[in-house]
């Protein structure tokens, strides 16, 4: 204790909440994300973090966290990471998983195992004799496949010119 | 040296309680109801598989209200500047789905779990792809902020909880939470085309989805031009804007805002003018 004065337990105490994550790893949930030479979205690039990189966080700044990707240090967005590892592309309810559903205005809590894959076929036929809803809509939409990799090669053109 | 054990007590009281409120304070622009709970990987699967089934049916619903817009090199187009803007957001589970509607309005609109749509009106009212992908960055981040979920508080049910084994005894169709769930449709479909999103869940978007388009690398200030452009718009067309969106001047003050502490604009950044002009028009 004799060694610290006042100023520098000022300076931890000042410095210690900022390095408070610096222990925590995140992970990047886009499939690119910019890492930048400070702390803003202006900032220079110095490279890129691809998705499921685990960053350790060495800094914490507003939305920003300070990590080091191939050996280059710099700030990624904390919008586009998560201490969770990405998860698996999903598609909906494929068994008999409940669905738990408190929608505005209901006090109750109510579940339904009938719900879990959306609206049960006669609702839906019912929906769409009605005019109310476009399933046949809904399976063009849904057939539109575009990939990753070809909308970042497109991007990749585009932001070129 | 009671001077030194005051402050440094003192500092430490700092740190535990400035430390995880300024932490709380932050990880609350990321996900502001998650951070309240911890909720284990199952559960998270569990709900995003519930997200998608609201979400089928509301993209139906939306499909009901307005014609598909099929022309081929469009959708395409829209489908690779929205999933490039897709691949720079951070809910990497969802497969999304963008679509053109046809109609004169000018709006976009997001259902739970990834369907997002595009007015003609809209899209034939920008000037170049970053104001595309800016709209679509918009509805982007409604899905990955999940308001609509969360307003509606959509999420799947644990295997082993008392709610579960009531979901297997009301297991048939044609029980009180089937209507509950069709309720829950008919509530986020009279949100998108009637009560609008909450104002604030609105202006989070608009902030989400400028920092979504600058991660992608398109012009940020995208956004904030195509709304500022729309704000001198009049008419029939723009009705359903005004009726279900905060005020103009607020949207924009509040991107001013993230612009100017983001530094973004200082320099130019592409919009790809061009490309967009060759295929819009």
């Amino acid at each position: 204790m004799k060694s610290l004065t006042h100023k520098s337990l000022a300076a931890l105490c000042l410095a210690l909440p900022m390095s408070a994550m610096a222990d925590a790893t995140m992970y990047v949930q886009s499939l690119k994300a910019k890492v930048l030479a400070q702390p803003s979205f202006g900032a220079p690039v110095i490279t890129e973090a691809d998705r499921g990189d685990a960053l350790a966080v060495q800094e914490t700044q507003d939305r920003w966290y300070k990590v080091s990707v191939d050996g280059k240090s710099g700030w990624i967005s904390r919008l586009v990471v998560s201490d969770r590892a990405p998860m698996a592309k999903t598609t909906a309810l494929d068994d008999h998983e409940g669905l738990d559903i408190s929608a505005r205005r209901r006090a109750s809590v109510a579940t339904t195992a009938g719900a879990a894959r959306g609206l049960a076929y006669d609702d839906r036929l019912r929906a769409s004799q009605a005019g109310v809803a476009n399933y046949a809509a809904l399976e063009k939409v849904e057939n539109v496949q575009v990939s990753e990799q070809e909308a970042l090669a497109f991007l990749a053109a585009g932001l070129k010119q | 040296m009671i001077a030194s054990r005051l402050l440094a007590l003192a500092c430490m009281a700092g740190i535990l309680s400035l430390g995880p409120a300024a932490f709380a304070a932050e990880t609350s622009f990321r996900d502001r109801a998650s951070t309240a709970e911890t909720v284990s990987a199952e559960n998270v699967a569990s709900d995003v598989k519930a997200e998608l089934a609201v979400g089928k049916d509301v993209a139906a619903r939306i499909l009901g209200r307005y014609r598909l817009f099929e022309n081929e090199v469009l959708t395409n187009y829209v489908n690779l500047v929205g999933q490039a803007v897709a691949a720079h957001a951070d809910r990497p589970e969802l497969t999304y789905h963008f679509a053109i509607l046809d109609t004169d309005s000018i709006n976009a609109y997001a259902a739970p779990g990834g369907y997002i749509f595009v007015t003609r009106g809209a899209l034939f009212n920008m000037q170049d792809e970053a104001e595309l992908a800016a709209v679509l960055a918009h509805e982007v981040a409604h899905v990955t902020r999940k308001h609509i979920v969360k307003e509606l508080r959509i999420k799947g049910t644990e295997e082993n909880s008392a709610q579960s084994a009531l979901t297997r005894v009301l297991g048939a169709t044609g029980d009180p939470t089937r209507v509950a769930f069709a309720q829950a449709v008919d509530q986020a479909v009279s949100m998108l085309f009637e009560s609008g999103i909450k104002q604030e869940d609105e202006l989070e978007a608009d902030r989400v989805g400028t920092l979504i388009l600058a991660n992608t690398g398109y012009d940020a200030t995208a956004l904030r031009g195509y709304v500022a452009r729309l704000q001198k718009l009049q008419g029939e067309s723009m009705k359903m804007m005004h009726a279900t969106h905060p005020p103009f001047d607020k949207r924009l003050a509040q991107m001013d805002e993230l612009i100017a502490a983001e530094k973004i604009g200082a320099t130019a950044a592409p919009r790809a003018k061009k490309r967009f002009a060759s295929r819009v028009n």
